[in-house]
């Protein structure tokens, strides 16, 4: 029986190893490095190169960096007493996107999942309390994920800091914009009802 | 509510099946092993793309089939419905509602069955978790907070197990064991205080249910909820749960007696005192489903006069099909008329009924 070549096989097979490519993306993906121009192959390479030279760990938040702290830890404008901790660096990305937030964040790379035996050794829970000893914050806010173990993480760090001075708050849940009361379930809307807040002329 | 029609592909021993009910009374008539179970099993599928029997999908496929799929039409406030589940031996399911991917805890909300098989006497006779599992059934189609408060309870459960059984060596797995220990106890008093009112609905409404059963000797049948063991001395508790290999406190060790008057009824009553016992609480179960969700549910009822007397299984099918859809099997029909005749023949595992 006839097969591919063998270089062709094992790039298939490589490409195949990734996130969301099953066997027949994978074919089509190697097909299609075959076609490309040899300029646009080698932009493609150089830029993958480049993605895991350059790009590291903020050494204080453990965001995504290309030196030793990363943009918003680099920058003296953000305000240094506000943390806001986020599951991973996508997080931080929509947030940022709203121009909303103008202070620091805590990547925490994960969250608790004890029964994958996800516990607070394996994400970066001990940096986090590090941090908040040994830097001047006083606003702490929670925005990991309104899931099970998002709630599970944002508990744990609030039973750890108890005896601290510092304000904990956790992002609002509730209703999105755009969305009709009749169609939300009912425990967001049991939450929206819950967290409303005071008219204030901001909102007009 | 009520089903419209039923088409099904590779399910059990049918290859093919394509059905229309009657709005009132259908009967599933067959010798043994013709496949009347099966036919009820697979409506009950097709709703919820759930068996009642069996938890691996895996049984259910046709022999040496490599997919099943069933599609099930029905009307419930005057809107029509329909549910579409496939599933293939690489174990992949797809769950589409009126063609609209979704998640198969949606079709318990969408749709309401009640099932009456030879299984039922477990309700009496079987482990306590048959009837937990039973109430908890219940509130989750009356009361959408109660789904995801028994959701996170399941969660928390896993999670705590899992990390009892790595022994909790570090300070931060105690600090996190913890936790989940507070969320446990708070979480089960939810689910306690669910399952305790539904208890006071059910017992309320014994009386009634059993008298249209003819039944009044059973008019003092009650239900008793026993919590289990309360949280102690945390630090005694860890220990414990360690040496035993998981959590030894919670609503998930609750149990749930049967009493009629002081005796116990899974100690002290016959065979048949348990059946008819169970018949009468699932009857509640309708009779509470039907004013909880404004909605008959529809009734589909294994093997009748197998499982009760001739009297009893008349009175049953009289009570339940004057208010709803039922759908039922039995051997030879001769006792019941209904409105359409579904005859199965242990040949033959095509059904095509207009």
């Amino acid at each position: 029986m006839y097969e591919f070549t063998p270089s062709y096989l094992k790039a298939v097979e490589e490409l195949h190893q990734l996130p969301g490519i099953g066997p027949k993306s994978a074919e089509k993906l190697a097909a299609s490095f075959l076609k490309m121009k040899q300029e646009d192959f080698h932009g493609f390479v150089e830029a993958l190169q480049e993605l895991r030279e350059k790009v590291k760990q903020c050494s204080r938040c453990y965001n995504l960096a290309e030196s030793e702290l990363c943009l918003i830890c680099s920058d003296p404008e953000r305000d240094q007493t506000k943390l806001c901790v986020v599951e991973e660096s996508k997080d931080l990305v929509a947030i940022e996107k709203t121009g909303a937030y103008n202070g620091l964040y805590h990547v925490l790379q994960g969250v608790l999942k004890p029964i994958e035996g996800i516990q607070s050794n394996k994400i970066r829970l001990k940096e986090l309390f590090h941090r908040l000893q040994h830097e001047s914050f006083q606003e702490i806010i929670l925005a990991t994920n309104f899931n099970y173990e998002g709630e599970l993480t944002a508990m744990y760090i609030v039973k750890e800091l108890k005896n601290s001075s510092l304000t904990i708050s956790r992002l609002a849940s509730g209703l999105p914009m755009g969305s009709d009361i009749e169609f939300a379930d009912q425990l967001t809307l049991k939450n929206a009802f819950r967290g409303r807040e005071k008219f204030s002329e901001e909102m007009i | 509510m009520h089903l419209v029609g039923l088409q099904a592909e590779n399910f059990r021993n049918f290859s093919t099946v394509q059905l229309s009910f009657a709005k009132h009374t259908n009967l599933i008539t067959g010798s043994n092993g013709s496949g009347k179970s099966n036919l009820i099993e697979l409506i009950y599928y097709a709703l919820f793309s759930r068996s009642f029997k069996t938890s691996e999908d895996m049984n259910l496929l046709h022999w040496k089939e490599s997919y099943l799929r069933t599609q099930i039409e029905f009307q419930r406030d005057g809107v029509d419905k329909t549910v579409v589940v496939s599933f293939n031996s690489n174990k992949e399911k797809k769950v589409l509602l009126n063609n609209i991917p979704e998640k198969f805890s949606v079709l318990f909300r969408e749709s309401s069955v009640i099932v009456f098989s030879p299984s039922t006497s477990q309700l009496v006779k079987g482990l306590p978790s048959v009837r937990r599992k039973w109430l908890d059934r219940i509130l989750v189609r009356v009361d959408r907070e109660f789904t995801s408060i028994l959701y996170s309870y399941q969660q928390t459960l896993r999670n705590r197990n899992a990390l009892i059984k790595r022994k909790l060596i570090q300070k931060e797995d105690y600090d996190l064991y913890d936790l989940l220990t507070t969320n446990l106890v708070s979480l089960s008093s939810l689910i306690r205080k669910g399952r305790q009112d539904l208890i006071k609905m059910i017992n309320a409404v014994i009386s009634p249910t059993v008298s249209k059963m003819d039944l009044p000797m059973f008019s003092s049948i009650e239900l008793k909820y026993y919590h289990s063991r309360m949280m102690e001395d945390p630090s005694l508790l860890a220990k414990e749960e360690i040496k035993r290999g998981g959590t030894l406190i919670g609503a998930h060790l609750d149990q749930i007696e049967i009493f009629h008057g002081d005796a116990s009824v899974r100690d002290f009553s016959s065979e048949g005192e348990q059946k008819l016992i169970s018949f009468c609480l699932k009857l509640c179960e309708f009779d509470l489903i039907q004013v909880k969700t404004k909605n008959s549910p529809v009734c589909l009822i294994d093997d009748l006069f197998s499982e009760l007397d001739e009297d009893r299984a008349q009175l049953l099918f009289k009570y339940v099909s004057s208010v709803s859809q039922t759908i039922f099997t039995d051997l030879t029909g001769r006792l019941i008329e209904a409105d359409k005749v579904i005859p199965l023949t242990r040949e033959e595992n095509t059904i095509c009924l207009p």
